[in-house]
Parts: C-alpha cells; sequence; structure tokens
C-alpha cells in the first residue's frame, strides 16, 4: 500500500514537472510518426510473430489524431509459422489523455490484411493470398522526451479471419506489443497568447 | 510534381484542419470522411455464418437534421465449413436526426437508402467453383452519433438490406459443393451493423 502511494505521488510529481517544462507539444498540427518492431502472440495458435511496422499520425487537437498503420509479417519465432505472407494496413482515430509531456491514448482502426497462410502439412491445395477485413484496438503510452523524438509503448489486438482455408476459416487473431523511438513535428506553429 | 503536391498538402491543409471547424449559418455542407467496421448477419439458413467486414464512408450534409452517407465496404464469411463468401456494398443513405439541437453529444438518427451487391461463394477446397451475382438492394435502420469533439464522431448503426436479384444457395453432400441460383429475381436479406469513426473536413456552404 506504502509503495503504491509512493509510486503515485513520483508519478504525479514527475508528469506536473514535465507539464511545466514543456507542455505545449502535444496539439492541434503535431505530425508523428515512426518504425518499429511488432512481436506478436497468435491466440488460437502456438506462434510468436514478428512484423515491421510503421505509422504516420496527425493530431487534429490536443485529444484526437488520426492515425494510418502498415505492418509487415517477417517471420515467426516457432519452427512451423503460420504465414507464409501477411501484410496489414490500417486506418482510423485514436484519443489522447495528455498530461504534460507524457500521452495515454487508445484508439480504433479498421482495415484490410493481405494474407496467405502456410498450407497444412495434410493439405494438397495450396492457399491463396486474400485481401481480409480486420480490426485492430490499441491502447499505448508516449512519452515527448525532446522537441522531435518520442518515446512509445504500445499494445494492440488485431482480429482477423482468413477464409477459404480446407476446414473452414482460421481464426488468426494476434496480441502485439510494440515499443520504441518515434519522430514528430509540429505542422503549426505556436499562436502567441 | 508528386513531391509539390504532397508538400502543399503538409503546409495548407492539414493546418486548416486543425482549426476550429467555422460553420455557416447551419449544418447544411459538413462534408465528413470516415471508416467503418462491419458485421452482416445473414438469414438463409444455418450454412450462412455472420460476415465480418470493413469500409469506408463520406458524409454530406443538406441541413440541421438530414445528413447523406455514401459508403463502400467489404465483407465476408463462411458458409458451414465448406465454402465462404464475399459482400461488396456501394451505396447511399439518408439519415433524419431525431433530435432538434444541431450538435448534441449523443445524437441518434433514422436512415433509409439504397445499395448495388456484389456477391461472390467460393468453394473452400477447389476456388475455381464459385458463384456470383450482382444484386441492387433498399435497406433501413437506426443509429446513434456520438460526438467526441466537434469534427469526430463515432457511429453505431444496425440496418436491414434486403437484396432484390438472383439467389444463391449452398448445399455440400459426400465432399461436393454445389452453389444453386435461381431463375428470376429472389429476395435475400440480411442485417448489418456496424460502428465508424467520421471527421468533418469542411463546411462547403
Amino acid at each position: 500500500m506504502v509503495k503504491r502511494s509512493i509510486f503515485g505521488i513520483v508519478l504525479l510529481i514527475a508528469s506536473h514537472s514535465f507539464a511545466q517544462q514543456n507542455p505545449d507539444i502535444i496539439r492541434a498540427g503535431l505530425l508523428k510518426g515512426d518504425l518499429a518492431f511488432n512481436q506478436s502472440f497468435m491466440l488460437e495458435h502456438k506462434s510468436k510473430n514478428v512484423y515491421l511496422s510503421g505509422f504516420l499520425e496527425y493530431y487534429s487537437s490536443k485529444n484526437l489524431s488520426l492515425r494510418g498503420d502498415c505492418m509487415w509479417y517477417m517471420d515467426s519465432r516457432q519452427k512451423d509459422p503460420v504465414f507464409k505472407q501477411n501484410y496489414v494496413v490500417l486506418f482510423g482515430a485514436v484519443l489522447h489523455k495528455p498530461i504534460g509531456r507524457n500521452d495515454l491514448f487508445g484508439g480504433i482502426q479498421p482495415g484490410m490484411s493481405f494474407t496467405q497462410p502456410v498450407t497444412p502439412a495434410l493439405s494438397d491445395n495450396t492457399l491463396p493470398l486474400r485481401m481480409m477485413p480486420v480490426l485492430d484496438i490499441s491502447i499505448g503510452y508516449t512519452l515527448y522526451f525532446s522537441k522531435f523524438c518520442n518515446f512509445f509503448l504500445s499494445a494492440n489486438y488485431l482480429a482477423s479471419r482468413y477464409r477459404g482455408a480446407d476446414n473452414g476459416s482460421l481464426k488468426l487473431d494476434e496480441f502485439m506489443i510494440s515499443g520504441g523511438l518515434g519522430f514528430h513535428i509540429n505542422t503549426i506553429r505556436k499562436q502567441k497568447k | 510534381m508528386k513531391t509539390l503536391v504532397l508538400i502543399v498538402a503538409v503546409v495548407f491543409i492539414l493546418p486548416i484542419q486543425a482549426q476550429e471547424l467555422h460553420i455557416r449559418n447551419n449544418r447544411a455542407g459538413l462534408i465528413s470522411f470516415g471508416v467503418r467496421s462491419s458485421l452482416g448477419l445473414v438469414n438463409d439458413g444455418v450454412w450462412q455464418k455472420t460476415a465480418f467486414g470493413t469500409g469506408a464512408e463520406c458524409r454530406l450534409q443538406f441541413s440541421d437534421r438530414i445528413n447523406t452517407e455514401w459508403f463502400a465496404d467489404h465483407l465476408k464469411a463462411d458458409l458451414a465449413d465448406y465454402a465462404w463468401r464475399a459482400d461488396t456494398h456501394i451505396g447511399w443513405s439518408v439519415m433524419y436526426y431525431l433530435r432538434k439541437k444541431p450538435d448534441p453529444i449523443v445524437q441518434p438518427f433514422l436512415l433509409a437508402g439504397h445499395c448495388f451487391e456484389y456477391l461472390k461463394f467460393t468453394d473452400n477446397v477447389n476456388p475455381s467453383n464459385f458463384a456470383e451475382r450482382w444484386s441492387a438492394s433498399v435497406q433501413g435502420g437506426v443509429g446513434t452519433q456520438i460526438n467526441i469533439t466537434q469534427r469526430f464522431d463515432v457511429s453505431l448503426v444496425a440496418q436491414y438490406m434486403m437484396h432484390i436479384g438472383t439467389k444463391i444457395t449452398a448445399s455440400h453432400a459426400e465432399n461436393v459443393t454445389t452453389f444453386t441460383k435461381s431463375s428470376g429475381l429472389g429476395i435475400q436479406d440480411h442485417i448489418l451493423i456496424h460502428i465508424s469513426l467520421n471527421y468533418k473536413i469542411a463546411d462547403l456552404w
């Protein structure tokens, strides 16, 4: 209980001190992007996949941004992968709760995936690359530690189905985590009061 | 040339979008763009499973209480465990807001409209075994627009779609999938539920 209280107080002081240092990074006109690796955990298969991902995000106000993501499946960390190819394109909106240089966010992004699973061992049919609807829900945290760079951590759930496998659809839902260095720039000069 | 267009877009268009939306006179002329995620509930037989899809839409408002929605979406679903279907819709709806207040946080609405659909049934094992059709449909339903900010809203909609066209049914026996198309026009209906994220770009007039 004491530890939690101390942690809470430290977090509060830290966020306030950051806020005093520079409260004006997160505002309308902020344009943000990054390139990172995502580690995914498939919920219906014993597979942990690695994606190269990138996003571009534009803040229309300090609490709302429009964001587009691309993900490129690189490989699986298991011997028997589920995917042969998988590319994901997402577009949606993200809500933000900025506190000084800290920013908590959550968003929804519908999109499409271009997916080709590995052909099952007992099947003669090669499964083709197909376009599939997907839905992504994400939450995360960003620390804007300089004028042009930020550090972010995010977790997202990607809901996806591959239709037309031999015995019906393949459930391809993935839970992903990602983090790293991002870059941002304010496209609108701050208005003088 | 492409680079020039991109630079112009970044320098001029983005700052405009970040400013407060200036609304002239009333809400007529508001144009927004959005994306949506859909669920299709088809009732042609137990072999029809729930469809899941993605789409995009544009809304153009004509008065404080009348809006129009122009949409396209693509849904896919299983047909039992032996085939799958893909639906592509392109159409439009008129939305009538039920509250007089022009921009409440929660704005319920009725909608009705028309769309075209391309439907394709495909065998899981043999993709060259398929059946397809084009149809026209009418749709109507209810929804709620939740205005998160002045420019951004989330909308939840449930609508009934009635497709008028050739009817396709699927059956499977002795490991053979058969698609049957009826002669003449038939009616195939389903319920479409979607959540959409919409962003107002400008007030055109």
